[in-house]
């Protein structure tokens, strides 16, 4: 404790220096967080289709909407229809056993109320009176994957709460508090949890009607956009959870968008793929250019390109706050070294001048990381991330005061060997 | 007491540029001595002062403080005899200039393992005794020499040590100002310090009750 009132005594009269080197370091933490959460937050959303897409063929494939209701050219489809209507799953069960290969469907959907009076709240929806909210259903499989960054709450389970009601979360940036309740037609969604931000609607949740809405269906890394930063909030849920199914549509006044991801499994040959696609095609559509392989290709380069772009920055600045700690921390031995004669001449052993710099660079440090928190707080209340599409989160910046440990570290390396090559006589009679 | 037998300092020792500073010196100060090192410039005082003060070490010889055999102890606890039993007092001052008076005052207090009172009151109290109280607030860079040795005086003094070791404590003062230092070392001397004071200055010696002289490294 003393070595710290003693570095507290020197840090009070270089105070100026003292300052400048706290910022310094504070801005490269925080830097550091975003850059690490901006990275962590996007690999996060694509973590649940990594898998999927990891060493599979397959397609992402969106059902034809007609299909439900007007007779198709597939007969064997047709054979599914009852009383006017073919349900989904029916259909899923169809291609899981009549496409080639170890085929699998991860069906995502989104729920949209189709009357006017439906799309609005319907109790206690935080938005202005009409305003939608996109209702985002995930396949059981991706949503217990799923664990984005939440501001409050936890992630919702994947079965239904004690009250029959099904649990989700709810994008940042709105009103919504947690345990609000959501009424629809469609059942009951009690929040449980609210994401940290309200961009990153995860995707291959939307509707590919043309090719407009391609970059949204497929845009794992397209992840911040600003035109979603203004976009409707969305709450999330398991789809398996939502009392709805096609064939009583009217009752709901709804209806969804699925989005099926259709897994062929490994070791297909291209034939074989050619003969799912176009077994796909007799129903619906896709794009044969996004493929599983170059979806996963596409997304992870896309997802280090992040890291890439900004690893100069980062770097650059880890070079700055290093050689300011370490010409700062040397620069205090070198400067503070009749001080520390006198220290020795009044009882202070030699070696322990250097516990005096360590423990003046951990105040410096320690100042720095609160000043860190701060500045991360001012920006999240500004909303500030969300201007500028960047992330903050406390695992991140964990990962960063630990980087910035390792530099505090190496930087008293030097003033250690300073303290170590002089000899106190030397240093007193010198001065 | 302070006993030196027979004790030789060379530096570099074993070194082809080696130099003996101290040549079989033998030394007894009783305890309340006021005392006068004397000699030229380069005859071995400092060194001799710096291994009172156990600053420095030696290579052969003995020498004990209070009965303790200094070349035996440990960094930790030369530490503590330079913390507790000795005060020293520069040419220079040695003060910490960035540092108020008080400040400086206090340093050997963070050091010390013996918790003899509150910081500040035994700062005061030894800021008193030299006659600067009323400076305690002051940085050091905005006092006169006399003030600043004062202030290495009181420092010396705080932890209420046994001896009181001076090298050249009025080299860097006008003769009016010696004289009041020295007059502060005879009080503390009178209060029952051992005050062992280096200097080339025969009026200074004068000042002291007893004096030795050292040329090339021996007491003659």
């Amino acid at each position: 404790m003393k070595y710290f009132k003693i570095a507290f005594d020197m840090i009070k009269n270089k105070f100026v220096l003292t300052l400048i080197i706290t910022i310094e370091m504070a801005v490269f933490l925080i830097l550091c967080n975003t850059v690490v959460g901006t990275y962590n937050s996007k690999n996060m959303l694509y973590e649940p289709y990594k898998d999927i897409l990891k060493n599979n063929s397959g397609v992402v494939f969106m059902l034809d909407d007609t299909l439900k209701h007007d007779e198709c050219d597939n007969a064997e489809i047709e054979k599914l229809r009852h009383d006017g209507y073919i349900d989904d799953e029916d259909v899923i069960d169809y291609l899981e056993k009549n496409l080639e290969g170890d085929a699998k469907i991860y069906y995502n959907s989104q729920l949209e109320f189709w009357e006017d009076d439906h799309m609005a709240p319907h109790s206690s929806l935080p938005m202005d009176e009409g305003e939608l909210v996109d209702y985002i259903l995930l396949d059981d499989e991706i949503f217990k994957k799923y664990r984005l960054p939440l501001a409050e709450g936890r992630w919702a389970s994947s079965e239904k709460n004690s009250a029959g009601e099904t649990e989700v979360v709810v994008s940042g940036g709105t009103d919504t508090k947690l345990n609000e309740l959501y009424v629809t037609p469609a059942g009951k969604f009690r929040v449980v949890g609210i994401l940290t931000d309200n961009t990153y609607e995860p995707p291959g949740s939307g509707y590919l009607s043309d090719d407009n809405n391609k970059e949204g269906l497929f845009s794992f890394y397209e992840a911040f956009d600003a035109n979603v930063s203004m976009a409707r909030p969305f709450i999330i849920a398991d789809r398996r959870l939502v009392d709805y199914k096609e064939d009583n549509y009217k009752k709901f006044n709804c209806t969804t968008e699925p989005v099926w991801f259709v897994s062929y499994g490994s070791g297909l040959d291209e034939e074989a793929i050619k003969r799912n696609n176009d077994l796909l095609k007799t129903i619906g559509y896709f794009d044969d250019d996004r493929d599983f392989p170059t979806l996963y290709e596409d997304t992870e380069n896309t997802i280090n390109n992040i890291y890439i772009g900004m690893l100069p920055m980062i770097i650059a600045a880890a070079v700055v706050i290093l050689s300011g700690l370490i010409g700062a921390a040397a620069m205090t031995a070198i400067r503070q070294m009749k001080t520390f004669g006198i220290f020795f001449l009044c009882g202070c052993r030699w070696r322990d001048c250097i516990k005096i710099i360590s423990a003046n660079l951990f105040i410096i440090f320690g100042m720095s990381v609160v000043l860190a928190v701060l500045g991360i707080f001012g920006m999240i209340a500004m909303n500030f991330e969300y201007l500028i599409g960047l992330s903050f989160g406390w695992n991140n910046f964990v990962i960063s005061v630990v980087i910035l440990a390792v530099m505090y570290l190496l930087s008293i390396i030097l003033p250690y060997n300073i303290i170590k090559s002089s000899s106190p006589v030397e240093t007193i009679k010198e001065n | 007491m302070i006993e030196i037998r027979n004790l030789t300092k060379t530096y570099n020792y074993k070194k082809s540029n080696a130099f003996t500073a101290l040549k079989d010196i033998s030394l007894k100060i009783e305890d309340g001595e006021m005392l006068a090192i004397i000699g030229k410039s380069g005859a071995g005082k400092s060194t001799l002062l710096h291994i009172i003060g156990c600053i420095d070490t030696f290579e052969k010889g003995e020498y004990s403080i209070d009965d303790t055999d200094v070349h035996k102890l440990s960094d930790k606890k030369l530490a503590e005899i330079r913390n507790e039993k000795v005060g020293i007092v520069m040419q220079d001052f040695a003060l910490v200039e960035e540092y108020t008076v008080i400040e400086n005052v206090k340093i050997p207090l963070y050091f010390s393992k013996k918790k003899k009172g509150n910081a500040n009151t035994l700062a005061l109290e030894a800021l008193e005794k030299v006659g600067i109280k009323e400076l305690a607030k002051k940085p050091v860079n905005k006092l006169s020499g006399g003030q600043k040795q004062r202030v290495a005086i009181a420092r010396a003094i705080v932890n209420d040590p046994s001896f009181i070791l001076a090298d050249e404590p009025t080299g860097a003062l006008d003769t009016k100002t010696s004289a009041e230092i020295m007059e502060l070392f005879r009080k503390l001397n009178d209060d029952g310090k051992t005050v062992i004071i280096i200097t080339h200055d025969p009026g200074v010696a004068e000042k002291c009750k007893r004096k030795i002289e050292i040329s090339d490294g021996k007491i003659i």
